[in-house]
C-alpha cells in the first residue's frame, strides 16, 4: 500500500516515513501542497497524510484538489494538526478530508486510523465496483430491449393490414409488451384475429413472437383454419420456447359472410360477444391449454363454433385487465368487466367504457401486467374485403393451355384441409392477383356445395335460425365422419377462344345432385345465415351450368375481362 | 410468505407449502427446490392453501415440476385451493395436467 506524506518540516517527514516504513507501507514524500497534487497524480497513493500548514499551497487546497481529482474513487485523506489547531477541523472535514490526526505523532495512532480507511475504501471500492456492474447490465438490458423491441415491431408490423374494425387498447408494463395482437383476411375473404399473451416481457416475449407471427400470417395467407393455426403454434412454440413458457391466446375466425364465428380460447379470460346494444349474447370460457405446453399428440384443437346475425362486438382481453387492483388490492375482475357492457352503445362501444372503469378503478391501485383489450366490430367487418376491380388489369397473355384435377375420397374429405390444396392450385396459375382471388372464392365455394349438399345432403335452409345453425354444424361433423366411399372430382384448365383465354372449373361429386336453389336476396342486403356464396360466384363467372341430375358444376371465368360485375 | 418442502421418506411423497403471493418473485426459491435431489420423491403434494394470488410465472414453476417429476407420469396433487385459485388453475386447463384436490 502506497501512503503519501505532504508535510513542509523535514524533520516531521523523517519521523512519520519511518513510522510508516515500518509497518511496510511503501512511501511518498511532498514538501508542500503543490508537490502533493503532483505527486498523487505520478503515484496514485491508495491514503494521503495531509498537513495544514504548508507553503505554495496549503493543504486545504490541496485535499480539495486531490478529492476533486479523483473523482468516483476514494482517496481517503487524513489531514494532521496540532492540538491548537482544533477550529481548523472542520473547514478541512469541508474541504474534503475524511480524517484527522493529532500531533505529535503516535506510531499505533497512525496505523490505526490508516487501517480503519482502509476498510472504509475497501468497502467503497466494492460498492462502486457493484454500481458498475449494475450500470453495465442496465445498459446491456436496454440495448436488448431496444433490439427485442424492434424485433417485435417489425414482426408485428408486417401482417396487420389496416383492419379498421378491429380497434385495440393496448398498454404494456415495461418498454413493451408481451402481449401480441394479430389481424388478417383469409383468402376467401374471412378474418383471423389473435391475442397471445406471452409469460414475462421482453426479449423472452420477442423470441416467441418471432415464430408466432410468421406462422399467423403465412398459414392464415395459405387458407388455414385457426385449427390447423393453433396446431402448428403449439408445436413451435413448444419447442421454441423453455418448459415454463407459453403463450395464452385467443384465436377467432369469422367466415366471409359474417355469419359463423370460430374460436380457440387457450388460457384467456372469456371471449364476450354482445349485441349492437351492449347486450352479452355469448361467452367463450378457455377450454384449452396455453399454446407451447403439451405435445402435439395431446393438443386439442376444437374450436367452438357459433352463428353471427352481423352486428355483433366481439372482445378478447388479457388477463391484465381483471388483474388490475384498486387500492385495496382487490381485483378488477369479471364482475366488473361484465357489467362495462351494459351500458355501451354504438357511440360508446365496450372498448371505450372498460378502459376507462379500469382506469378510475385502479387510481390508486396497481396494474402489474400488460393491458391488452380488442374489440372487433363484425359491422364493421362486413365490407372489409373485395374482390378488388382495380386489380384485374389486363391478365398477362398464358403462354399454353393446361389442364389440371384434384380428387378428394371420403378418407381425403375427413382428413384432409382441402382449402390449401384447392389455393395452391390457383396461386400456380400465371395471372395478377385479383383473378387469383375470384378463382379461389368460386373453387371453394362450388366445393363446399359439393360437399355439404352433394354428399352430406345438408340443408341450407337449417342454417337460418340460431338452433338449427348450431345443428347443421353437428350433422355436419357426424354425417362427414360417417361417409363411405364418396368423391370429389375438381378439374381446371384453361383455353384459348377467339384470342380470349378462358378457365373452366369442373366440380362433380358421387353423390345423387342437390337443387340449387337461387338466394332471394341480393348480394348487398343479405346478411342472413347464407346464401351468399353461389351469388357470388354467378357474378364473377361467365357462365353457371349444373348437369340435369345436379350433381356437377361447371363455370367458366374470363381472364379478360377488367370488370366482371 | 416463501415455499416450505417436506419429505416423508417412508412413502417418498413431498410437501410444498406455497404462501403468500406464487408470482415471479418466488422463481429463484422454486428452481432451487427443482434443483435439490432431496426435495424429489415418487409423489407431491402442493399444498396452495395459504396461496393469495397466482400469475403466469407460477403456472410455468407448476409446469417445470411437473416436467421434473416425470411429465405426463408425474403424481401431483395441488390441494387446498381458494376458489379464485382454482378459477385460475382451470382458465389454465391445468386440471388435465394435474390432480386439483
Amino acid at each position: 500500500m502506497k501512503v503519501l506524506i505532504a508535510e513542509d518540516s523535514k524533520l516531521s517527514r523523517n519521523v512519520l516515513s519511518s513510522i510508516l516504513e515500518k509497518y511496510e507501507y511503501t512511501v511518498i514524500e511532498a514538501a508542500d501542497g503543490a508537490e502533493a497534487v503532483e505527486k498523487y497524480l505520478e503515484h496514485e497513493p491508495d491514503i494521503i497524510l495531509m498537513d495544514l500548514m504548508m507553503p505554495v499551497m496549503n493543504g486545504y487546497t490541496a485535499t480539495e484538489k486531490i478529492k476533486k481529482l479523483s473523482g468516483e474513487k476514494f482517496v481517503p485523506i487524513i489531514v494532521v494538526t496540532s492540538i491548537a489547531e482544533t477550529t481548523s477541523l472542520t473547514k478541512s472535514v469541508e474541504a474534503g478530508a475524511d480524517d484527522y490526526l493529532n500531533k505529535p505523532y503516535n506510531a499505533e495512532a497512525i496505523q490505526a486510523k490508516i487501517i480503519a480507511l482502509s476498510r472504509i475504501k475497501d468497502l467503497h471500492d466494492a460498492l462502486e465496483e457493484n454500481k458498475q456492474k449494475i450500470e453495465n447490465l442496465n445498459k446491456q438490458a436496454e440495448t436488448e430491449l431496444v433490439v427485442a423491441e424492434h424485433i417485435y415491431d417489425y414482426v408485428l408490423d408486417q401482417g396487420v393490414d389496416d383492419l379498421t374494425f378491429v380497434r385495440r387498447y393496448m398498454r404494456p408494463v415495461t418498454n413493451f409488451n408481451g402481449d401480441i395482437l394479430m389481424s388478417a383476411h383469409t383468402p376467401a375473404g374471412g378474418i383471423h384475429v389473435m391475442l397471445g399473451d406471452f409469460t414475462g416481457h421482453g426479449l423472452s416475449a420477442a423470441i416467441g413472437a418471432i415464430p408466432a407471427s410468421e406462422i399467423f400470417y403465412r398459414m392464415t395467407a395459405k387458407g388455414f383454419s385457426i385449427g390447423d393455426i393453433a396446431v402448428e403454434l403449439n408445436d413451435r412454440l413448444r419447442g421454441v420456447l423453455p418448459m415454463n413458457m407459453f403463450c395464452a391466446a385467443c384465436l377467432i375466425e369469422l367466415d366471409v359472410e359474417r355469419t359463423v364465428m370460430n374460436a380457440w380460447n387457450g388460457s384467456m379470460p372469456d371471449i364476450i360477444v354482445t349485441d349492437s346494444s351492449g347486450n352479452i349474447i355469448n361467452r367463450i370460457a378457455s377450454s384449452h391449454t396455453a399454446l407451447g405446453i403439451v405435445p402435439s399428440d395431446k393438443f386439442d384443437r376444437k374450436v367452438d363454433i357459433s352463428s353471427l346475425k352481423g352486428d355483433e362486438r366481439i372482445y378478447l382481453c388479457s388477463d391484465g385487465v381483471l388483474d388490475a387492483r384498486n387500492k385495496d388490492g382487490v381485483k378488477f375482475g369479471m364482475d366488473n368487466y361484465l357489467h362495462a357492457f351494459r351500458n355501451s352503445d354504438d357511440h360508446r362501444t365496450g372498448l371505450n367504457i372498460i378502459i376507462d372503469d379500469l382506469f378510475s378503478y385502479a387510481e390508486d391501485g396497481e396494474i402489474n401486467d400488460d393491458i391488452s383489450l380488442i374489440e372487433v366490430n363484425v359491422d364493421r367487418s362486413i365490407d372489409s374485403w373485395h374482390l378488388e376491380d382495380e386489380n384485374l388489369k389486363e391478365s398477362r397473355n398464358l403462354s399454353a393451355e393446361w389442364s389440371a384435377n384434384i380428387s378428394f375420397d371420403a378418407d381425403a374429405l375427413k382428413e384432409v384441409n382441402p382449402v390449401p390444396l384447392l389455393l395452391n392450385m390457383v396461386s400456380g396459375i400465371n395471372v395478377i392477383h385479383g383473378h387469383k382471388e375470384r378463382l379461389y372464392t368460386v373453387l371453394s365455394e362450388l366445393f363446399t356445395n359439393s360437399l355439404e349438399h352433394g354428399l352430406l345432403g345438408l340443408d341450407s335452409s337449417l342454417k337460418s335460425s340460431p338452433d338449427g345453425f348450431m345443428e347443421y354444424f353437428e350433422q355436419r361433423g357426424l354425417r362427414l365422419a360417417e361417409l363411405d366411399d364418396a368423391l370429389i372430382s375438381i378439374d381446371m384448365s384453361s383455353a384459348k377462344i377467339d384470342g380470349d383465354w378462358f378457365i373452366t372449373i369442373n366440380v362433380k361429386d358421387s353423390g345423387k345432385g342437390f337443387v340449387q336453389t337461387k338466394p332471394t336476396v341480393s348480394l348487398d342486403k343479405n346478411t342472413g345465415l347464407s346464401g351468399r356464396g353461389i351469388e357470388l360466384v354467378n357474378q364473377v363467372c361467365e357462365s353457371v351450368e349444373y348437369n340435369e341430375i345436379g350433381n356437377e358444376v361447371r363455370v367458366v371465368y374470363s381472364l379478360n375481362k377488367k370488370n366482371n360485375h | 410468505m416463501g415455499i416450505n418442502v417436506t419429505k416423508d421418506n417412508n412413502t417418498n411423497e413431498v410437501t410444498i407449502v406455497i404462501q403468500g403471493r406464487f408470482d415471479f418473485s418466488m422463481n429463484s426459491d422454486f428452481r432451487k427446490v427443482l434443483s435439490d435431489k432431496d426435495c424429489m420423491g415418487d409423489k407431491y403434494m402442493i399444498d396452495m392453501g395459504a396461496v393469495e394470488d397466482l400469475d403466469s410465472s407460477a403456472l410455468g414453476m407448476l409446469l417445470l415440476l411437473r416436467e421434473k417429476a416425470g411429465g405426463d407420469n408425474a403424481n401431483i396433487k395441488i390441494s387446498r385451493c381458494r376458489p379464485d385459485i382454482i378459477e385460475m388453475l382451470k382458465m389454465a386447463n391445468f386440471q388435465t395436467m394435474f390432480d386439483i384436490v
